[in-house]
């Protein structure tokens, strides 16, 4: 099916019919920044909800760790800050830091996952995957996978 | 070999305190005088309602607050204060203070802060609560969250003793309310997402020195059950009746703890509570019905022995917790009076039990959405589980969607209370379901244990009904398994409740108002805005003769995530979660005490 074919459809039926636009869009080839390094394990297509590998899907599973207190979608809640906020801040080395040895801060104590090999062995994953939320990237919550 | 121990412990104890005054006296007097609040529920059997009718259907509408009271915490509040005699103790979160106010003038008599190593919270899932503190005999219990079990001495704040009640570098610590009944205070554990092996256990109120501690899972006389006269809905349980139904030495890091809130009858002198989830939240990795987790105990308050067990969710795959508060009442069940327990669990099926027997006599969900298992088979007892919504069936890395309720259950810790005016019971709920797909973890001590991923949403996004509320404030008739009303609210209900005579029962909101509802129809009488959301219980008590409504307000818990859920408008297409806002937007932190009183 043509882009251009997809384009028609789209327009006849609107955005309901999304049976037709199974075309993905790569969001990011070009760019080898580590920091967007989220994007090779994402595709999104228009009209549907972005789908994810098993790379990604780790570090959301990683981060089931964290949402006890950082909040289902990392949003914060009323004891943990907002991580889709923190990751702004923060790059990845601090970020490796702060979550294997956890700190004391303003609002609470952070506790250190060094021990954890649920967290360890995918921090890559984790912070990726925080860093596509950061950035408006993909949505929280449970995301399909588009490599199986 | 260890029971036999536990035995002579025991023997030893009665020998020790017979011919002394049992605490059990002191508790009843405190508890009789309608004009104090001397226990968690009001009573011994955790009804929630008061005698007093000054303040009522008719007058409510003109409640003023006539003090406050900062603790100078910010964590959630939950739980509630107690009056005993012109004094009230007030508790706070982490780290654990305990105020003694005059309520007369409303000066400090004393304030008890302990030293706590705040390692203990991180490994605190969900926020740092305490559920609040325990009188008996002069001393003030307070179960600190690193697993400190203390005694004060009511007047002055000294500490009499304390002891330790868990390790929280293994994953336990305490959020719950001891009660004190006889010689004995009364204590559980938290950590089941620390694989928290869990238990009851009763210390001597005298010296702290443990008279026994019965666990939720293992060995038979580790659990003190007896095979031939611990009994499941009438038939003995058999040997080895946890053993059998964990792979292995699972049971051991198997969870099953005992965060909830603890009863007593004191005709039978059984203790009732339940047991939480069984680790890991990956129902795949432990086949099984993981007894006793999910489970309501009946016990001996003396020795521990269960007369009765029930297990509500046996093999747990959605983190439903059977920890919620058994409440005490004797109604009209098919026409014949009945000592009921009556027991409103996170899974969504609200149980009418016999106290005395352990027999079910009604199992009912007490929110429609409900859907993981189509109804409980009187029979035998089970939930009859919806394939498509079963995270074990579905399998590791796969994403069971659309489960009523979602983990924090239909109803969390937040206490039901019961009229026996209206005989309805009056509940907080919850109205969100969820998404969980179970994965496999790791398990290393004192580490979180989660191996599960989960989301979570309005339950109108199920239901298809077109709504976005995520609670309920809901009258039930446990005879019928009916609910009789039901209030949206647009967060979860996370306050305990309080019925009274006046016809009206309150209870707290999370974006921070007090409410006052009639009791017949639910129509709301009253409402104020508090200083901060509540997840307290909402309780009263006189003063000179004349009624007072205390409620601590301070967001956080569970609740403070939870309430989160589906908040976020990007969470996928549908427009209907846009509509929501971060409860930020409608409250903040803070712990402050109301007292409401009607004006002069
Ligand atoms: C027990 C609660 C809890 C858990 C579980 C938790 N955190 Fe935190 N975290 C906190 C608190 C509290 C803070 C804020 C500390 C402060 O600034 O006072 C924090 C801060 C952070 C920060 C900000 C660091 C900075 O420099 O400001 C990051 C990043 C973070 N957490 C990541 C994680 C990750 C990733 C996980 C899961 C592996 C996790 N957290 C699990 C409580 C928690």
């Amino acid at each position: 099916m043509s882009v251009k074919k997809n384009i028609i459809v789209r327009g006849l039926t609107g955005s309901l019919c999304l049976f037709f636009s199974f075309i993905t869009l790569p969001v990011a080839s070009a760019d080898e920044n580590a920091a967007t390094a989220y994007k090779d394990h994402i595709q999104c297509v228009e009209g549907e909800a972005c789908k994810i590998d098993l790379y990604l899907t780790r570090g959301y599973r990683a981060f089931s760790q964290c949402q006890v207190c950082h909040g289902l979608d990392a949003n914060g809640s009323s004891f943990a800050p907002s991580l889709n906020d923190k990751l702004k801040e923060i790059d990845k080395e601090l970020f490796v830091e702060r979550v294997s040895y956890g700190f004391t801060g303003q609002v609470g104590v952070m506790p250190p996952w060094i021990e954890n090999p649920n967290v360890m062995k995918y921090i890559d994953n984790l912070y990726d995957y925080l860093k596509a939320r950061s950035d408006g990237a993909i949505p929280g919550g449970k995301l399909k996978r588009y490599d199986r | 070999m260890k029971y036999h121990l536990l035995r002579i412990l025991v023997a030893t104890c009665v020998a020790l305190f017979s011919g002394i005054v049992s605490a059990n006296d002191s508790v009843k007097s405190a508890m009789s005088n309608s004009g104090n609040w001397a226990i968690w529920g009001g009573d011994y059997a955790g009804t929630r309602y008061s005698e007093l009718d000054q303040i009522n259907a008719t007058n409510v509408k003109d409640l003023q607050v006539a003090w406050t009271f900062s603790t100078g915490v910010l964590r959630g509040h939950e739980g509630g204060p107690l009056v005993i005699d012109g004094t009230m103790y007030v508790h706070t979160p982490f780290p654990n203070k305990v105020f003694s106010v005059n309520i007369e003038d409303q000066t400090i008599n004393w304030v008890y802060e302990p030293k706590q190593d705040p390692d203990t919270i991180p490994v605190m899932c969900c926020d740092t609560v305490s559920r609040g503190v325990a009188y008996a005999d002069g001393k003030v219990f307070l179960q600190q969250a690193d697993t400190n079990l203390v005694a004060l001495d009511a007047k002055t704040g000294k500490k009499i003793w304390s002891v330790k009640n868990g390790d929280p570098k293994k994953g336990s610590t305490n959020t719950n309310a001891p009660i004190v009944i006889k010689d004995k205070v009364f204590t559980g554990i938290s950590g089941g997402e620390f694989g928290v092996r869990g238990f009851l256990a009763a210390y001597n109120i005298n010296d702290g020195s443990l008279a026994w501690k019965c666990f939720s899972t293992g060995p038979d006389d580790e659990m003190c059950v007896d095979p031939q006269n611990t009994t499941d809905r009438g038939t003995p349980i058999g040997p080895d009746s946890s053993l059998k139904t964990w792979e292995g030495d699972q049971w051991k890091i198997g969870g099953g703890t005992t965060w909830g809130w603890y009863t007593y009858d004191e005709e039978t002198n059984l203790v009732f509570y339940g047991t939480g989830n069984p680790s890991t939240w990956n129902p795949v990795v432990r086949p099984g019905d993981n007894k006793w987790s999910m489970t309501i105990f009946a016990r001996d308050a003396d020795t521990g022995m269960a007369k009765w067990v029930y297990q509500m969710t046996p093999h747990d795959e959605w983190d439903y917790d059977g920890v919620n508060e058994m409440i005490l009442a004797d109604i009209e069940v098919g026409g014949a009076m009945r000592k009921t327990l009556v027991h409103f669990d996170r899974n969504g099926f609200a149980y009418t039990l016999d106290r005395v027997t352990g027999e079910l006599l009604v199992a009912e969900k007490y929110d429609p959405a409900v859907n993981w298992a189509s109804h409980v088979d009187m029979e035998t007892g089970r939930p009859v589980v919806v394939a498509k919504y079963s995270t074990d069936q579905n399998g590791e890395d796969v994403n069971t969607e659309n489960v009523c309720p979602a983990a924090l259950g239909t109803k969390d810790q937040q206490p039901a209370a019961f009229s026996p005016k209206t005989n309805l019971f009056y509940v907080p709920t919850n109205h969100v379901c969820m998404d969980y797909e179970p994965f496999q973890v790791e398990y290393v001590a004192g580490q979180p244990y989660v191996g599960a991923t989960l989301s979570m949403f309005p339950a109108g996004r199920v239901t298809g009904d077109g709504t976005d509320h995520l609670g309920n404030f809901i009258a039930w008739d446990a005879a019928k398994g009916e609910i009789k009303w039901s209030v949206p609210e647009k967060f979860s209900v996370w306050s305990g409740a309080l019925a009274t005579a006046g016809d009206i029962v309150f209870y707290g909101t999370l974006d921070g108002h007090l409410k006052a509802v009639d009791a017949d129809t639910g129509e709301q009488l009253y409402s104020f805005k508090t200083p901060s959301g509540i997840i307290g219980n909402v309780n009263t008590y006189t003063q000179n003769g004349k009624q007072y409504i205390t409620v601590l307000s301070g967001v956080g818990g569970w609740a403070g995530i939870g309430m989160a859920a589906g908040l976020e408008g990007d969470t996928d297409g549908l427009g209907a979660v846009g509509a929501y806002k971060q409860l930020g937007k409608y409250t903040q932190l803070g712990g402050v005490l109301s007292v409401f009183a009607l004006p002069n």
